[in-house]
């Protein structure tokens, strides 16, 4: 990232990057607890956010980057890592986007060439650089927050809140469990970890700004959810989806064709920026051309998305909420904290 | 930057465009359904009555005069299979996403229903909030008795379901709020009861009352006026009309806003529930020997018999719910569940013997906000 982005342009990416797991997530992920359990564990995610990202934002402050050292067998290791989980993540996405147009979208419709042709667009998205990317976030955030308020608006009728549920019915562990694994499927705390130095501006501001409003807008997804479908939600294979399809405002009716689009918006920012992140930081660690980076990606990405699409067994062998959560755990606060720890080694043997 | 925002916006168009049955084949092609009767057979196969649009009303243009809907007997041994082998009898692939309204056959009720629904909660096509009804025949019989050559039959009913926000004497349900009762505390539900009726020798639809259901299978009847006290209870109620008796003749009030507040008081050894139902009402009625206009201790005394009769209705409705059928269709254990989680938690297998035993305090309050084209004198 020779040329930086603001600050507001970096966490607009994320937020719309955030927005998709929320809007694409299945009951497999908060199993074991109820409708209040399910708003309520956005705090613990708060929380957790905050954790993990700590190392990073002290990695990162003024002291610690004079220090930094682009060239090092570090920074090779981080770039190797990174794109690993870059690419797991960027899998994951279309492997899932592919089961919502297999499901849903076209349930009589082999959608391999749907896929193909998202991957390509990526690609090309990708090898646009950042900029195109972060100009796109910043166009599209803000419809589409309105969009989501928009069939959050038109729920209220459908508001029942004997849905709700006593907090903690089945204790604390499955909850901070739950909570944990929405951390671990939240890769945009590794793309923070991967790319704050080129970031301008106040960056741990914009940090809590994100952090605050992607809690608010999982909170009110949650309720919606909880409220509107009660136990019901646990049925579906995308309740966001099927909450959205209840909708209705006026002669508008079933606007599950917003958050459609709205999914395949976000899928499309985020598959870039994860394909651009890995040709990134490949080229600059190892000196590889960007193009070559971008084309290998989406071509392994492409074949491993084709091997999984269409057998739900293999979706879930790949979207493992542990293996995630292992990578993200790796990617973010281990590896800035042995940063760290190498760092502040080397400054003390200096002096 | 130009091109990234273009294929952003193509992207977004398509999948704004793409929603559910885009990309399918020609529409004449489609049996586009508007409602599915099903009912169980003796040996445990489905027989499946699917009301369609005709689509080749709209793809032929001979002008020939065709009836507007199709009538389909479909037969399996499953429900998915029933409605799939339509694409064998005359190639066309019925589509769910406009289907309105589920009709359960009176057997099928009996036997349990939650089979039948499973095929619907995971068809991605089907919509959660498609009307239940049932029938107290075989749903097949009633889709051929309810048809004529002009009339949407499902439509009918589904407008019939959703007048019960302006007439409590009718309930609904729709297929998320079934299942969200079968899988809560009381595992109980009601459904609208349907029925048709022949008036100047074309049929036509009326609602007439509520099933009861305890686990999935058909308990009791309510009759119209027990629905207007369920619809009380659950807070469902919003307008219709109360008719009473007074000493001097029969009156009646015309119910604006109806709110009904649900506590539960689990301190004492078994469980008391507080119903409080608050009721903005016209005097609609009051057929007295009296003069015309009514004195403010005439206003106050009709206001005392309405009340009377709402609470003593849904009284007669809770002993026979929760006494005698031992149903909660009404959804009050969900109270024990919100408030007294640990109590549910360790009688959450005899909840209903609980219900039983509870006891019911019902308090109505009528606040009357006009009297009609007249004055209080």
């Amino acid at each position: 990232m020779n040329s930086k982005i603001s600050a507001f342009q970096f966490y607009s990416i994320l937020l719309l990057s955030r927005i998709l797991i929320t809007l694409t997530y299945t009951p497999k992920y908060t199993e074991g607890i109820t409708a209040s359990d399910k708003i309520f564990q956005t705090l613990f995610r708060f929380i957790f956010g905050i954790i993990i990202t700590l190392p990073v934002f002290l990695l990162n402050n003024k002291n610690e980057s004079e220090l930094q050292n682009k060239n090092g067998v570090f920074q090779k290791i981080k770039a190797v890592i990174f794109s690993a989980v870059f690419f797991y993540f960027s899998v994951t996405t279309v492997a899932r986007l592919d089961l919502f147009a297999g499901t849903v979208m076209f349930p009589e419709t082999d959608v391999k060439f749907l896929l193909l042709l998202v991957i390509v667009f990526c690609a090309y998205g990708a090898y646009l650089g950042i900029e195109p990317i972060a100009r796109s976030a910043v166009m599209f955030v803000i419809p589409v927050l309105l969009s989501l308020a928009f069939i959050c608006l038109s729920l209220v009728k459908k508001v029942d809140l004997l849905n709700l549920t006593p907090l903690f019915y089945n204790g604390v562990f499955p909850v901070v469990k739950t909570s944990l694994s929405a951390v671990g499927r939240t890769v945009e705390y590794a793309v923070i970890a991967a790319s704050l130095p080129f970031v301008k501006g106040n960056s741990k501001k914009g940090f809590f700004i994100w952090l605050t409003l992607q809690t608010v807008i999982t909170a009110a997804v949650f309720f919606f959810e909880g409220t509107c479908l009660g136990a019901f939600s646990n049925m579906q294979l995308f309740p966001v989806y099927t909450i959205a399809s209840m909708a209705q405002f006026s002669f508008f009716r079933g606007l599950g064709a917003i958050i459609t689009g709205v999914w395949i918006l976000c899928a499309f920012l985020k598959i870039s920026l994860l394909i651009f992140l890995q040709s990134k930081l490949l080229s600059e660690g190892f000196g590889i051309k960007r193009i070559t980076v971008t084309v290998v990606s989406a071509v392994l990405l492409a074949v491993v998305c084709l091997f999984i699409s269409g057998n739900v067994s293999r979706f879930n062998a790949v979207d493992s909420s542990l293996v995630k959560f292992i990578l993200i755990m790796i990617s973010v606060p281990a590896l800035a904290l042995a940063e760290l720890i190498v760092k502040r080694v080397k400054k003390c043997v200096r002096q | 930057m130009r091109k990234a925002v273009i294929i952003l916006i193509a992207l977004i168009c398509a999948g704004s465009a793409v929603n559910r049955n885009a990309f399918k084949s020609d529409i004449s092609n489609r049996d586009v359904v508007q409602g599915v009767g099903i009912d169980i057979n003796a040996d445990g196969t489905y027989t499946v009555t699917l009301e369609t649009i005709n689509t080749e009303n709209y793809s032929n243009a001979d002008g020939a005069a065709k009836p507007v809907m199709n009538l389909r007997t479909l037969h399996g041994k499953t429900v998915s299979s029933a409605i799939k082998s339509a694409y064998s009898i005359d190639g066309k692939t019925p589509v769910l996403s406009q289907n309105r309204v589920i009709v359960i056959g009176k057997e099928l009720a009996e036997r349990g229903i939650l089979p039948s629904l499973d095929f619907f909660i995971r068809d991605a096509e089907n919509y959660p909030t498609v009307q239940i009804a049932t029938v107290e025949e075989k749903a097949e019989d009633f889709f051929k008795n309810a048809s004529s050559e002009s009339t949407v039959v499902s439509r009918n009913i589904e407008k019939i379901l959703l007048t019960s926000d302006d007439d409590m004497t009718v309930s609904s349900i729709t297929l998320c709020e079934l299942m969200n009762r079968l899988e809560s505390a009381g595992h109980s539900f009601y459904v609208p009861i349907i029925t048709t009726f022949k008036e100047k020798d074309r049929p036509e639809i009326k609602s007439k009352g509520t099933a009861v259901f305890k686990e999935d299978k058909y308990v009791c009847s309510l009759s119209e006026e027990e629905t207007a006290s369920l619809n009380f209870i659950s807070d469902k109620a919003r307008k219709g009309s109360v008719d009473f008796n007074t000493d001097e003749g029969s009156a009646a009030i015309s119910i604006i806003k109806s709110k009904t507040v649900r506590k539960v008081d689990c301190s004492a050894e078994n469980p008391i529930f507080y119903i409080k139902i608050e009721i903005d009402a016209d005097i609609a009625e009051s057929d007295t020997d009296k003069e015309y206009s009514l004195s403010k201790s005439e206003v106050d005394s009709l206001k005392s018999y309405a009340e009377e009769k709402v609470k003593s209705d849904i009284e007669k409705l809770s002993e026979k719910l929760y006494t005698e059928q031992q149903a909660d269709a009404a959804g009050l254990s969900r109270l024990i569940y919100i408030h007294y989680p640990e109590l549910f938690r360790e009688n959450e297998k005899n909840l209903n013997e609980i219900m039983t035993e509870s006891q019911y305090f019902v308090e109505v309050e009528i606040c009357v906000r006009r009297v009609g084209q007249d004055y209080v004198s």
